[in-house]
């Protein structure tokens, strides 16, 4: 009667195995699940800044915002981190209390969350940006420049995902997924154009542009 | 062992059947597709240009708005939804490229869409009735004459809208008990060629009997100072007016964003929405999903604003066609009118504005207001469209008759600047657009009669005529001419 109520060693090393092989292909898919969720939090990130981004021109006379200078500071009045969070019903950077804020762990339009563990190797004491305004899209004397003066919005890279300690940034800042140490073919990144779309563009297309792909420079004169 | 087997298989089966269920329970309640569904756009200020002309106007938000509300439509369609569309008003009027089509790209906007119906918004006002006849939807009005006529002429402020066995009352822009002297320039007090000044309506009594109970109950909506009857009941008011759905929208009453933030549209029995869009120029699109229950209606999602991206919708490419043709149009009427050498200030802007004003003949003193500059006008060549983008939102010039002790009270009035002549006639002419004059003819109480319209078309194409005759390098002659003083708000 004991005997009986038990398992025999086939019936446990089928068990086992069974388990070993859900075990197998479950844990990539849950891991390859929550990459995937971390770069669809990134790309409603951007989305948002996109709503921002529109209603900032709206209200400044299609002016856009500046990329601002590395130490955060409220004399910043135009820098797209000061300026933009409003529109979300959130604090400018400058109002938020010194040092590498929002916590890392805190979901945040501030934070991608793919990128954390390259934000690990930053130095401490300056704010992380995981997102940083393209350099380009900016006047004479860091004068505002006019959206009429980007020839095609559409195609024109606003804000793409970074990690540096500052809020401007150069084909060579953009943090891609698949990069490490260097982007491969495959790598991939998160653009918001001026507007307001969010693509994922391949490596290629952002660091070698076409003169009908996607544009770094306002304009092509 | 065969018991033991049997009972755990009936375990296990118990525990799938039973996650099984909860799931499809879940997934019934997340697909529970609505009755209807409502979408409203609102404050495009006339911002539909055809993509050709992206130079004049870089962003435009329209042909997602367009591919999106398609397909709402056919999703609705396959679940057997109701989409009612509506505009929230001020979307008529306001870009170069409606005042050079005369809102024809607007008009084949809505008419592309087949909206159910427009409400006009206060920076509507400036629409003449030839216009308003080439929009094929229904159109409201909030305003009045003095003799509490519905204006412009054969409008109603209320609509009663039949969709599929579903009757709506649509009820136009209002503005409750917000007092005319606390936003005076959010009230307008004219419209299109009308002569008379006009009133918003406040009280839709008139258009609404013998439904009382509605009456009664937009009453209550509108925050009137009455207290609102208890028989009034929203019930009362769905039975009275034989309606399942009423729509309101009220006139907002401040700046902030943060309108859309009503989450208890469930919780009316009937539903009401608010004119909640600021302006966004066809960026974003409210929604909001109801299902009707035997108590009421309930939102079977937030409602929410949709911004219109490429990420949202394809773009539109049909509608897209159908307004190509109005791209020669507004390009021709885009003229250039010169070149700029300095970067004019807001400031400076409305200084070189207001002196060319002076050039009118038999003008004693000119009224404007720092707040009607729109924008800055850069060094380089100014066109038409640049120039229309700076300068006020323009309506006609007109030219009010005063004495001296008038004219003292003017000056009283907050955020207007006022240029006039340092020797100054017993009968002073001012001239102003129509938006100051009606303004100053409500505040000092003159008579339709003290005020003359000039026969030009407007600010726009005034000012357009004369630096085309003089140059538009007269714009940078800020200096106050000889003769002339400049008085008020210049900061």
């Amino acid at each position: 009667m004991r005997a009986n109520s038990g398992l025999s060693r086939l019936e446990l090393t089928i068990a086992s195995a069974l388990v070993l092989l859900v075990i197998l292909i479950a844990v990539p898919i849950l891991l390859s699940g929550q990459s995937s969720k971390k770069k669809q939090t990134s790309a409603n990130n951007l989305l948002q800044w996109g709503i921002a981004l529109n209603l900032y021109l709206i209200d400044n006379n299609n002016r856009l915002p500046t990329p601002g200078t590395e130490r955060v500071s409220s004399d910043e009045i135009t820098a797209w981190y000061n300026t933009l969070p409003l529109y979300l019903s959130r604090d400018a950077l400058s109002d938020l209390s010194p040092g590498p804020l929002p916590e890392k762990k805190e979901e945040s339009i501030w934070i991608n969350p793919a990128a954390l563990d390259s934000a690990e190797k930053l130095p401490r004491g300056y704010f992380t940006f995981y997102y940083g305004m393209n350099e380009e899209l900016v006047g004479a004397k860091n004068k505002p420049l006019r959206i009429y003066d980007v020839s095609n919005p559409t195609k024109t890279v606003f804000l793409s995902e970074t990690c540096q300690t500052e809020p401007g940034i150069d084909p060579s800042g953009v943090e891609y997924f698949f990069g490490k140490p260097k982007p491969s073919p495959e790598a991939t990144a998160h653009v918001l154009f001026c507007d307001g779309h969010v693509e994922l563009v391949p490596y290629a297309e952002l660091n070698f542009p076409h003169p009908e792909g996607i544009q770094w420079k306002p304009s092509q004169d | 062992m065969k018991r033991c087997i049997t009972k755990d298989v009936f375990r296990i089966c118990y525990l799938f059947v039973s996650v099984l269920s909860l799931c499809l329970f879940q997934s019934c309640q997340k697909n529970q597709s609505p009755d209807v569904t409502i979408l409203i756009s609102g404050r495009m200020n006339g911002n539909v240009y055809p993509l050709e002309l992206h130079e004049i106007s870089p962003l435009q938000h329209y042909p997602y708005l367009s591919g999106y509300v398609k397909q709402v439509r056919a999703e609705a369609e396959s679940q057997g939804t109701q989409v009612l569309l509506f505009d929230s008003g001020d979307s008529l009027g306001g870009s170069f490229a409606a005042h050079a089509t005369q809102s024809e790209n607007m008009a084949t906007f809505f008419n592309h869409l087949k909206y159910d119906a427009l409400f006009l918004g206060n920076l509507d006002a400036n629409l003449s009735g030839s216009q308003l006849k080439k929009i094929e939807s229904p159109v409201l009005t909030p305003f009045m004459n003095r003799d509490q006529v519905a204006i412009p002429n054969g409008m109603k402020p209320v609509h009663y809208l039949q969709k599929e066995g579903m009757k709506i009352m649509l009820a136009a822009n209002f503005y409750g008990t917000i007092p005319s002297s606390e936003y005076p320039q959010r009230f307008p007090l004219w419209f299109g060629k009308y002569n008379q000044p006009v009133l918003p309506i406040r009280d839709y009594q008139k258009w609404l009997k013998p439904d009382l109970a509605a009456d009664l109950h937009l009453r209550h909506w509108m925050k009137f100072t009455g207290e609102p009857q208890p028989s009034a009941g929203e019930t009362d008011l769905l039975d009275s007016i034989h309606a399942d759905i009423v729509m309101a929208h009220k006139v907002y009453q401040g700046k902030a964003r943060t309108t859309w933030q009503h989450r208890n549209y469930s919780k009316w029995p009937v539903p009401v929405v608010e004119n909640i869009l600021r302006v966004n120029k066809g960026f974003s699109l409210a929604r909001i999903d109801l299902k009707k229950t035997p108590t009421g209606w309930f939102a079977t999602s937030a409602p929410r604003l949709v911004q219109m991206t490429a990420n949202t919708a394809p773009a539109d490419e049909t509608l897209l066609a159908e307004l190509s043709p109005l791209a020669n149009r507004i390009k021709q009427a885009d003229q250039q009118l010169g070149q700029i050498g300095v970067e004019l200030s807001k400031a400076e802007l409305l200084a070189g504005y207001m002196n060319t004003l002076t050039r009118i003949e038999g003008t004693n003193a000119i009224v404007c207001s720092l707040n009607s500059i729109r924008d800055t006008i850069e060094p380089g060549p100014l066109s038409a469209s640049r120039l229309f983008n700076a300068i006020p939102w323009t309506t006609d010039l007109e030219i009010l008759t005063m004495t001296r002790e008038q004219f003292a009270k003017v000056e009283d009035l907050s955020e207007l600047v006022i240029l006039h002549q340092k020797a100054l006639p017993d009968t002073i002419r001012v001239t102003a657009s129509r938006f100051f004059s009606r303004l100053i003819q409500q505040e000092l109480e003159l008579s339709d009669e003290q005020i003359t319209q000039l026969g030009t078309k407007g600010e726009f194409d005034f000012l357009v005529t004369y630096l085309k005759k003089n140059g538009a390098s007269t714009l940078e002659k800020i200096e106050t001419p000889d003769g002339w003083i400049i008085k008020g708000a210049m900061k």
